[in-house]
């Protein structure tokens, strides 16, 4: 047990150094031997999956000890970076190959494992040192990832990495504070020295740790970086940082709220609002408000990937407002949601990544008509999108529905009333996405696109065919979920594989019927669509515009500015920005600096010596003031 | 049979090489290129050879002309003075190598007898035991380090040189007033000597006189506002100087700070008004260093925040700060050498010093590139590299009291490490993903500039993958040092 | 006690000079100026009123009679060392001067910020 941890901790390490190496050789070596470790992760991830190991696994890596752990929800997070980690590899192979410098290639998967391996890392961590440690190898892995993008990436990762360095030096601090308390950073003894320090001190560490953990997971006022990176990382890293990454934030939120701080605990100390401890509240209404305000950016984008991108961190708001509720049904809720977001948005971005690969572009105004070109990315981004809207029986909707039913029982109303809004913004967004990707019309240039290579195609498929696995069978992930959070002193909630059985605390639910239902529906409305036929199926170009005739050279369908009408209405909203205030400050900062720090070292000689002077003359009066210096 | 593990010939081995290479242009042209090497090869083994004995003793003392100390000058190694003695002999070793190929510019044999005596002056601030020999080493180093800022001979180097001159003869002077006034209070130069009967004297009495050590040594140690002469002398200098003058000569200054400090004027006081400075250092050092265009200059404030960095852990006045200050001199030399080095190499196949210019550098000169990334990481404090460890203690030390002003200066520190990210990240991101304009012939850096990088490289990371020895070692000089027990073991072993 | 007063003046002189003057030989001589005046304070510091030179030249002198040599010593090394300073210090303004084309220390100002 002991080994098989750190082995599994190793392998995808190893494997970025082997793959290096490999790359000398030969890139088919070099993509092979990813592959097979990533896929040896994978391997090791099932082999041990579910396993609860709930003591401390001293590992001398480092120097310093390695503690490490896991309980099932380890494994969830465990089961989402490996499986992700491998599509986004296998997607990489052919994706990446446009790159013609080898050793930049070489580097990309040597980084695409460290990556891997660090979140591999903070999953496994089983005391704070150890979490940081990887959490900022992750930090700069994934910079680098990042700025694969081109000329405009390095932009968006130069932020990134310093949003990040500032939220993990807020979790530092925290870090350290509790080490001196403690001086043991092991999950339960912070805990246990948690449970009996000061409510000031706990509210301190919790909203450091917290800081760090918004950042990565970009929650409203700290997303700003998100938009950027992850829309202009390359194709195959979007998924991994979307999908995968920002969970990062998640998991340490439950860690930190559920592992070192117990709910019981945190409502003794601080008040309670709809009984929730008000600082949980206050997160509950961070994660809303990046439900909405996200929702309504993404509606506004013209550039696919960065509508992805807001969409990632609406969704997000749904998995940390889970979260935030404090009720079993909510945190499972949230959990169940970050699973599936890893596997919908992996499947939005990788889908995406395939057009991108074909067209060249991601501004969506150029884009049009490719259902008939690459009908098979059609359909998988359509179970995406449908799984991101949340509508049965694909996987988005139950863990939504769960998080709706934790907010009804708790009658949060304005926290539902935003998520309802968030959700309903998701269908206008998702069906611009897809409608003006693969609907309307085909742009000339576009009449030789083919669908993309097999080993892109693998990726996407194993994506989509999960939003239905784990929409119409909850209880797969349920499993983990619930047995996880036995251990963190959360009641169980009922479940069975296809949903919730009636007669618990909540509605019952059972996709499958839902999903009946719906497609009783759907048949009963095609008959009728088959049976009555009132229109008629015509040619896009049987059509007229200004009296002419439509050719295909004419552009008559234009996507750009697609929700404008609505786009006035929202556009007090959009106006506000945080990244404005930032801006406002670093400038400030900047020209402080460099106005009037750095002029003291003026080139001027007799400068100089005369700050020699005046330290000693300081030092002197000091001594005639006898000898005290304050 | 000699005793080698004596510690007079980490200074005479050097010095009688001195001589021999100032003359050695008489026998052979291309000696001078190689004696230093050998000076240096035997310093590291001459250190190496006392690890042992300094382990089992805690403390070897040697002293000179057959006297005994508080008559004669001594010379002691103890913990603290072996690590700090082993960074500055490897780095001699390792920059002579790199000199070889690196100085092509008469006249070399006076360049290598100043750059020996530079590190041999290090060596010696390091490990005397006796005040005035203190003064001595530190115009030695001084001395050394004026004429080689000034090597180049061209504007800026002359123009840096003079300044750094003027300003330490100031600081020379200043520190030789403090020492006779401690001579004067207590009638012995003799550092145990002087740590034993100061003890009698007050606060008061030895304020002025420490005060002006402390002016005369913060001016070569880099301590805000007294630094005036770094950021132009370290970019003037050769790159191989600039890499001893960044990685070891300030250091060696503030080791002399810590251990008058530690031993002769420890009051807690003090540690608040040295906090000051260094916070200021730190501050001033890192927010300078974003706004340059020149690398070398860049660097050159990174050392001024990095020295005020250590020189915090160590006014955090505990065992663990002074742990967490040790680890960041090691980090800082050998991760700021590295980097010195590096960027030597670079300067000579692009032909410029400005930032601009290195864009793109990371696909032409690869195994550079790797090693100055790695060295930046670990000034950063990046996982997993050594200067992670070393933050981490730093920061967990000076939250140990939990204070206002200690969590305010945390948070100052983090802050400017995030500008040292800022501006590192800057400078990274463009060498290895930017995409320079017209395609230029720049090749991998020779073959003799690389091995020194690499060997630095290998020490780095060997010491961030197994910290465990240093860290260990690390924390037994800091006990050493706060239990004092530098005193009490001088004591015994010299008979005073 | 006028010796400690000399040599403080003369250090407070080289520091005004130091710091006031533009013309780089003057800041050299004021550089010269601190160090006489701090070997005036070390031998000063030494001085013992009607002592003796410090060698057993008769029997029977007292060595609380004589002047403290390791001041002296000191002094010499010092002075040394300030002679070698000093040389470089000039060797400087030689270099600066063919340069700059001027000795004010004001228009040396290449390097800064």
């Amino acid at each position: 047990m002991n080994m098989s941890l750190e082995l599994l901790l190793a392998t995808p390490f190893i494997g970025g150094l082997l793959t290096y190496i490999g790359g000398k050789v030969h890139r088919w070596v070099r993509n092979l031997i990813a592959v097979l470790f990533s896929l040896a992760t994978v391997g090791e991830m099932a082999m041990y999956y579910n396993t609860t190991f709930k003591g401390v696994v001293w590992g001398s890596l480092f120097g310093s000890n390695l503690v490490l752990q896991t309980n099932p929800i380890t494994w969830l997070f465990l089961f989402i970076v490996t499986a992700i980690s491998l599509l986004v590899i296998v997607f990489s192979i052919d994706d990446m190959k446009k790159e013609e410098d080898e050793i930049v290639l070489d580097s990309y998967y040597m980084q695409l494992l460290f990556v891997e391996g660090a979140m591999v890392g903070i999953v496994l961590a089983g005391d704070l040192i150890t979490f940081f440690m990887f959490w900022e190898i992750m930090s700069w892995t994934s910079y680098f990832l990042i700025v694969h993008g081109g000329k405009k990436s390095m932009a968006a990762g130069y932020k990134y990495i310093i949003m990040s360095v500032i939220g993990a030096y807020a979790m530092f601090i925290a870090i350290a504070m509790l080490y001196a308390k403690t001086h043991s950073l092991v999950y339960s003894d912070v805990a246990l020295a948690l449970s009996q320090a000061s409510p000031s001190f706990i509210i301190w560490t919790v909203v450091l740790l917290s800081v760090g953990f918004f950042v990565k997971a970009a929650v409203m006022p700290l997303h700003t970086w998100l938009p950027d990176a992850h829309s202009e990382a390359p194709s195959p890293v979007s998924p991994l940082l979307s999908g995968v990454l920002i969970k990062m934030g998640a998991y340490g939120l439950f860690i930190v709220f559920y592992g070192l701080l117990s709910v019981n605990l945190a409502k003794n100390i601080m008040p309670s609002v709809f009984s929730t401890p008000i600082l949980l509240y206050i997160i509950q209404w961070l994660a809303a408000l990046s439900i909405v305000l996200a929702t309504f950016l993404a509606i506004m984008q013209e550039d696919a990937k960065r509508l992805l991108a807001y969409s990632s961190v609406s969704q997000i708001g749904y998995v940390v407002l889970g979260l935030a509720t404090g009720t079993s049904l909510g945190v499972a809720g949230g959990l169940f949601h970050a699973l599936n977001h890893a596997i919908f948005k992996g499947l939005l971005f990788l889908a995406v990544g395939a057009v991108i690969y074909r067209t060249g572009t991601r501004n969506m105004s150029e884009l049009g008509g490719l259902v008939k070109k690459m009908p098979f990315t059609f359909t998988a981004l359509l179970l995406g999108i449908i799984a991101l809207a949340g509508v049965p029986p694909l996987n988005g909707f139950v863990s939504k529905w769960m998080i709706y039913e934790a907010l009804i029982q708790k009658k949060e109303v304005f926290l539902l009333i935003m998520a309802f809004v968030g959700s309903t913004g998701a269908f206008l967004y998702v069906y611009r996405l897809i409608h003006s990707l693969f609907l309307g019309q085909l742009p000339e240039k576009y009449e030789n696109v083919k669908d993309v290579p097999i080993l892109m195609q693998i990726p996407i498929w194993i994506l989509a065919l999960s939003t239905i696995v784990y929409g119409i069978f909850p209880g797969l992930a349920m499993d983990v979920i619930v047995k996880g959070m036995k251990l963190f002193g959360f009641t169980p909630i009922a479940y069975n594989l296809f949903g919730f059985p009636e007669g618990t605390a909540m509605g019952s639910l059972t996709v499958i019927n839902i999903a009946a239902v719906l497609m009783t529906a759907f048949v009963a409305v095609f008959i009728i669509f088959i049976l009555f036929p009132k229109t008629r199926q015509v040619s896009q170009y049987d059509n007229y515009a200004s009296g002419q005739e439509l050719t295909p050279d004419f552009k008559y369908n234009y996507s750009f500015g697609f929700y404008m009408s609505f786009g006035r209405v929202i556009k007090p909203i959009l106006s506000m920005s945080i990244e404005r205030v930032y801006n406002y400050w670093i400038d400030a900062f900047k020209i402080f600096g460099d106005y009037y720090m750095r002029r003291i070292y003026t080139g001027n000689l007799e400068t100089y010596n005369s700050y020699i002077v005046i330290v000693v003359t300081i030092a002197a009066a000091a001594v005639l003031l006898g000898g005290k210096l304050w | 049979m000699v005793n080698l593990a004596n510690p007079i010939l980490l200074i005479v081995i050097p010095l009688l090489f001195v001589f021999l290479i100032a003359f050695s242009s008489a026998f052979s042209k291309s000696a001078a290129k190689y004696l230093p090497i050998i000076a240096f090869g035997i310093n590291v083994v001459v250190a190496m050879l006392l690890v042992p004995e300094v382990l089992k003793n805690g403390l070897v003392l040697s002293t000179t002309a057959g006297f005994k100390p508080p008559i004669a000058i001594d010379m002691i190694v103890d913990k603290l003075a072996l690590f700090l003695v082993i960074i500055a002999s490897v780095l001699g070793f390792v920059v002579s190598i790199y000199n070889v190929a690196y100085i092509d510019e008469e006249p070399e044999e006076k360049f290598y007898a100043l750059f020996t005596l530079l590190i041999t002056g290090i060596i010696w601030m390091i490990i005397t035991g006796d005040l005035f020999n203190l003064f001595v080493a530190f115009e030695v180093t001084s001395i050394a380090a004026f004429g080689l800022v000034g090597f180049h001979r061209d504007k800026g180097s002359v123009e840096a040189g003079f300044k750094y001159l003027v300003m330490g003869a100031i600081g020379g002077s200043l520190l030789l007033v403090g020492i006779i006034m401690l001579y004067a209070a207590t009638g012995t130069l003799n550092i145990i000597d002087v740590a034993q009967k100061s003890a009698e004297l007050t606060f008061q009495q030895k304020f002025l006189a420490y005060a002006l050590i402390f002016v005369g040594l913060g001016i070569e140690g880099a301590l805000f506002p007294l630094n005036a002469w770094l950021p132009d002398a370290h970019p003037a200098a050769p790159s191989s100087v600039s890499s001893i003058l960044s990685g070891i000569m300030t250091t060696a200054a503030i080791y002399a700070i810590i251990r008058i400090t530690n031993i002769i004027f420890d009051y807690n006081q003090i540690y608040l008004f040295l906090m000051f400075f260094a916070l200021l250092t730190l501050i001033f050092g890192e927010i300078a260093a974003y706004y340059q265009k020149d690398i070398k200059r860049m660097l050159a404030y990174s050392t001024i925040g990095q020295t005020g960095l250590f020189f915090f852990a160590f006014t955090i006045h505990s065992t663990n700060g002074l742990q967490g200050a040790f680890l960041q001199i090691i980090n800082h030399s050998v991760s700021k050498s590295m980097l010195f080095l590096v960027v030597g190499a670079m300067i000579v196949q692009v032909g410029s010093r400005n930032i601009e210019d290195f864009v793109g550098l990371g696909r032409k000169m690869k195994v550079s590139s790797f090693f100055l990334a790695i060295g930046m990481f670990s000034l950063m404090g990046m996982p997993p590299f050594f200067g992670f460890w070393s933050k981490l203690k730093i920061i967990f030390a000076a939250l140990q009291h939990s204070n206002a002003l200690m969590i305010g200066s945390v948070v100052i520190i983090l802050l400017m490490s995030v500008v040292e990210g800022a501006y590192f990240f800057k400078l990274l991101q463009m060498m290895f993903f930017g995409k320079a304009e017209q395609d230029r012939e720049i090749k991998e850096a020779s073959f003799g500039m690389l091995v020194p990088v690499v060997i630095l490289g290998f020490i780095l990371l060997f010491i961030s993958f197994y910290p465990t020895p240093v860290l260990d070692f690390a924390h037994q000089a800091a006990s050493d040092l706060m239990n004092k027990n530098y005193i009490n073991l001088a004591l015994k072993l010299g008979g005073l | 006690m006028s010796y400690y007063l000399g040599s403080f003046l003369l250090i407070a002189i080289g520091l005004y000079t130091v710091i006031i003057k533009k013309n780089l030989i003057k800041i050299v001589i004021g550089l010269n100026f601190i160090a006489s005046g701090v070997n005036l304070l070390i031998v000063s510091i030494g001085y013992v009123k009607n002592g003796t030179a410090p060698i057993f030249s008769k029997i029977g002198i007292n060595p609380s009679a004589m002047v403290d040599p390791i001041p002296q010593a000191l002094t010499l090394t010092a002075i040394v060392i300030d002679a070698s300073e000093l040389a470089l210090a000039v060797a400087f303004v030689v270099l600066l001067y063919r340069h700059y084309g001027t000795l004010d220390i004001k228009k040396i100002r290449s390097l800064k910020w």
